[in-house]
């Protein structure tokens, strides 16, 4: 026998090198499932949770109406959670490429199979309403971590975007009235963008977004809030009117 | 013995024949001191090397799949090693993106002259593997020396087949460049 081989058997038999159980493997298997189901959950209740976020608080409509609309995104989304999504995003794949499924094909396919998979689910809850629903619950009960959180949402108010309905229709705009009965003074002009073109309508509500100056607030854009092939619905309670100076 | 497969073995010692670990070392000794010394391109702490992949196959030989073949498993044992041992000399970190495994190619198929070339190539590349980079020695080595299939060094490798042979292509090229400026070298003297 050589030097090489005796000196690797005789560790063996000294029990200086020992064989790792299979249960160890076994365990560390199901470690790396549990790993990656979590962090899919994970990844996509956060993207979920951004999108959630984003169109709550309305943010999420601010592209469309020009370039001062995508300033009020860029500065008003919430980076935090955005950020938390995508490395959650970035371990999923580093946890999946750990399977030989992964590693045969080009990676190109695992990180477009993990971006769908995160998309997609996050669609899912989104459409079965989740989070309507954890945020109702959460306000009725308190609920460690989902209090705060979607309670926040409701709280916390981007800048350059107002939330609330029309009280009454002005010469060059209309009375819009916030949270708290707080009421801000909506400036129209040639240049405010609508989404839908309709007439605006009192008891409406809308998004505006615009910087608010006091109590004033000249809208850059405006978008109805009223479900129903996105066009306002008149409550009758006063004439719709168009509010192109 | 001999007719004993390294699956079978392999299986027997993950049932607690540890003696019949000395054959595999038997049959891989040589093979993996080969593999390493062409992979790090240097002799020094060989023989440590591949007893510490012995030592690791041993102590980790219950994760082997016997359905598997038992050589692309110790294989990836030896190479995780060797590329430790690699970091650790060069402290370099490990590359997270490599584009030969991100996107997917088109020219993977294991060509059919690979014996032809194996003849042809082998003599020559043992001095010329050193002057090519590791990622394309690695799969030379493996395909020519040690005689793996393009999925077994995949599965060595933990890369897409189609890298493999990718690889395979651009190493050869390597390989032939480093030929042809040396016989130019050679004809200037």
């Amino acid at each position: 026998m050589n030097n090489f081989k005796h000196n690797i058997l005789n560790k063996i038999k000294t029990r200086e090198i020992d064989m790792k159980p299979r249960w160890h493997f076994v365990l560390k298997s199901l470690l790396l499932v549990f790993g990656v189901l979590t962090v899919a959950l994970l990844a996509v209740y956060l993207l979920s949770f951004v999108v959630f976020a984003l169109n709550q608080s309305g943010v999420m409509f601010a592209p469309l109406y020009g370039l001062k609309g995508v300033v009020v995104f860029v500065v008003s989304s919430p980076w935090l959670l955005i950020v938390l999504t995508g490395t959650s995003g970035v371990l999923l794949y580093l946890l999946v490429t750990k399977y030989s499924f992964s590693y045969q094909k080009p990676l190109l396919y695992s990180m477009i199979g993990v971006v769908l998979l995160v998309i997609l689910g996050s669609f899912v809850l989104q459409e079965a309403g989740m989070h309507q629903r954890l945020q109702q619950y959460s306000e009725r009960h308190n609920v460690p971590v989902f209090t705060p959180l979607y309670g926040g949402l409701r709280e916390e108010r981007p800048d350059g975007v107002l939330q609330g309905m029309i009280t009454e229709l002005t010469d060059d705009g209309f009375i819009l009235q916030v949270a708290d009965e707080d009421l801000v003074t909506v400036v129209v002009t040639r240049e405010t963008k609508q989404r839908p073109p309709s007439a605006r309508f009192v008891g409406e509500s809308v998004l505006v977004f615009g910087e608010r100056q006091g109590d004033i607030v000249p809208a850059f854009g405006i978008r109805s809030m009223e479900k129903g092939r996105g066009v306002g619905k008149n409550n009758g309670s006063s004439k719709p009117r168009r509010l192109v100076p | 013995m001999d007719s004993l497969s390294d699956e079978q073995i392999a299986v027997s010692v993950q049932g607690g024949d540890s003696e019949l670990f000395g054959e595999l070392i038997d049959r891989y000794e040589a093979k993996l001191k080969r593999y390493g010394q062409k992979f790090l391109s240097y002799q020094d702490e060989i023989e440590d090397l591949v007893q510490d992949v012995f030592i690791k196959s041993y102590t980790n030989i219950q994760s082997f799949d016997a359905k598997l073949r038992f050589s692309p498993w110790i294989y990836r044992v030896a190479h995780n090693t060797f590329v430790n041992e690699l970091k650790r000399k060069q402290r370099r970190g490990p590359v997270v993106f490599d584009f030969d495994t991100v996107l997917p190619v088109l020219s993977a198929k294991e060509t059919t002259d690979a014996e032809v070339l194996s003849a042809e190539l082998r003599s020559e590349l043992d001095e010329l593997l050193i002057e090519i980079p590791t990622k394309y020695r690695e799969v030379l080595v493996l395909h020519y020396f040690e005689e793996l299939s393009y999925k077994e060094i995949g599965e060595v490798l933990q890369i897409p087949v189609t890298t493999v042979g990718v690889r395979m292509t651009r190493g050869r090229k390597k390989l032939k460049q480093s030929y042809d400026e040396k016989l130019r070298k050679q004809n200037k003297v």
